[in-house]
């Protein structure tokens, strides 16, 4: 049931620890130790997902994600590298790989990828890409959480490389609940309408916009009642009215950005977060 | 009065005590913008060393089109919000006007600007329609495309004047335009850009944007600079819609669209623009 997975990695220890963690999880798993290896396990064998690291001695992920996807794109796949090189990113993006996974990760990173992986619906989860310069990526996603979930992969190795782990997860979540939004509130789900997400990163300071097709909402009422409810009662009347903590979320990115501006219609945002100190 | 030679056109765009160049700042700061591997860092930064620049781009971040609550007061953040293709966009709108101001009177550059920009956005918003990508030279070859007109003015004024008073100088034609002055906007057009050594594509649009639509079976940026040009009337009225009478000759790449679609969104992107550009203009 969960499938055939590949992974690609020459380092032996994390391919044997990545194999038996999978295992021991349920997935079927095969282990190229190269580029080439795991061109020939594709020509023997139905593969349903590949895992594979970006940099080989023999060849790049990034080439082995063109090649499956030229083959069979229904196989999955998910790229592993560190997040040291931006480039590495889009280049994935570009090569049609699903997930990005930004070493080093610990094992409920792996499986939550791996998942992420199998569930995947690609025709609801499209990312294109409008526009790349160093420092300043322009996305256009899918309105659906898949594609929010398969891009933020993607951004966290951008992220992560500029920004201090505190700083990281709060713009992470930023990114997370904004694009939510974006995807429940403003385009209502809508398959057929995109989310702009563009990011910008300049000396310290990452800045991102988020924007919508929808009507959007009124954000300044929104505030003043948020600022007016210290967020503990907040969270209170959020759970006795049984609504999801949505407003909590604009409340807290409010108090962690830098930044935090909105159009007059609501259906876009800008959030700029400026790296320590 | 003597008609316009070829002689004293081709003097006259070569003078550059006449003619202005393109100016210097922002054909560095365009070249920056469309290099892929241009960082956000490097883009920013020359921006910042230009502050009527900057104050442009800053002034159209914050004007009422993308109304944004708070002030935007960084050059980043006004990259951001505009995005790539506007900000490239808007300084080589910005660099086709600043280049004229002074040098024409500032009635008819506004004329010609507002113009030029209509047919550059129909360009770039038809492409889109179209599924096509130039990769924005559509947009610079509409902004452009029309420039014969201000040189004429610079070159000859005089010439321009008797033009002026015989009727409306973007809608006479270049016949008459040949009759009356014995030269006409799309020749000097071209001139000009070999002058200023425009891309052979941009000068082919300046040059020919006001042949017949017969041969454009296929979507090239001259044909899109014409069939931008011919829907300049629909598309400055106020009430787009009425289709029926732009009739397409048989086979021409835009029979297959929507003309309907195309003039909305030619409108939809009117309304942004028409701010922008008078923020620009200012
Ligand atoms: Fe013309």
């Amino acid at each position: 049931m969960n499938g055939k997975l590949m992974i690609v990695e020459n380092e032996a220890g994390t391919r044997l620890w990545m194999a038996e963690l999978l295992r021991s999880n349920g997935y079927e798993i095969r282990e190229a130790s190269s580029f080439h290896e795991a061109l020939r396990l594709l020509d023997r064998e139905e593969i349903d997902m590949v895992i594979s690291s970006v940099g080989m001695p023999d060849g790049s992920g990034i080439e082995l994600a063109e090649v499956v996807k030229k083959r069979r794109p229904r196989t999955r796949l998910a790229l592993m590298a560190g997040d040291d090189v931006e480039a590495h990113a889009i280049k994935g993006i570009r090569s049609g790989a699903d997930f990005y996974l930004t070493k080093p990760f610990a094992g409920v990173d792996l499986l939550e990828t791996v998942q992420n992986m199998a569930e995947l619906k690609p025709e609801a989860a499209r990312i294109d890409i409008d526009g790349a310069r160093p420092g300043w990526y322009e996305f256009v996603i899918t309105s659906s959480e898949d594609a929010l979930i398969r891009l933020q992969s993607f951004l966290n190795a951008i992220l992560k490389n500029v920004l201090d782990e505190e700083r990281f997860w709060d713009v992470h979540f930023a990114i997370s609940e904004l694009g939510r939004n974006a995807v429940e509130w403003g385009n209502r789900f809508d398959i057929e309408s995109v989310v702009k997400l563009s990011i910008g990163i300049k000396d310290n300071a990452v800045t991102i916009k988020i924007e919508d097709e929808g009507d959007g909402f009124d954000v300044r009422q929104i505030l003043q009642t948020l600022e007016a409810t210290p967020l503990p009662e907040l969270e209170e009347k959020r759970m006795a009215e049984s609504k999801r903590p949505g407003g909590m979320g604009i409340r807290i990115i409010n108090e962690t950005a830098d930044r935090l501006i909105f159009n007059k219609e609501g259906n876009m945002v800008l959030m700029q977060f400026f790296a320590g100190d | 009065m003597e008609p316009l030679s070829f002689q004293r056109l081709a003097e006259g765009v070569r003078d550059n005590t006449l003619l202005p160049s393109l100016p210097a700042a922002v054909l560095a700061a365009q070249r920056l913008v469309n290099n892929p591997e241009s960082s956000i860092n490097q883009i920013a930064s020359l921006l910042e060393a230009d502050p009527s620049m900057t104050l442009k781009l800053l002034k159209v971040a914050n004007s009422a089109y993308y109304g944004m609550r708070r002030r935007i007061d960084s050059i980043v953040t006004a990259l951001i919000v505009l995005g790539l293709r506007t900000t490239n966009q808007l300084l080589q709108t910005v660099g086709i006007i600043s280049a004229f101001s002074g040098r024409v009177e500032p009635d008819f550059l506004q004329d010609l600007t507002s113009r030029s920009v209509l047919v550059a956005m129909a360009c770039s918003v038809i492409a889109d329609v179209a599924g096509s990508r130039f990769n924005g030279v559509e947009y610079t070859a509409g902004l452009l495309h029309d420039m014969g007109h201000a040189a004429i003015h610079v070159i000859a004024p005089e010439h321009a004047g008797l033009l002026k008073e015989m009727g409306d100088p973007f809608t006479m034609g270049c016949e008459k335009e040949q009759a009356l002055i014995g030269a006409d906007h799309c020749q000097v057009g071209k001139l000009l850009a070999e002058a200023w050594g425009l891309p052979d594509i941009v000068a082919e649009c300046m040059a020919t944007h006001h042949r017949s639509l017969d041969g454009d079976k296929k979507l090239t940026i001259p044909g899109l600079v014409r069939f931008a040009v011919y829907l300049t009337p629909c598309l400055a009225r106020e009430e787009p819609g009425e289709t029926a009478h732009v009739p397409l000759p048989e086979g021409h790449f835009a029979s297959v669209l929507s003309l309907d679609d195309i003039l909305h969104a030619v409108k939809d992107r009117l309304d942004e623009v028409g701010e922008i550009k008078d923020l620009l203009i200012s």
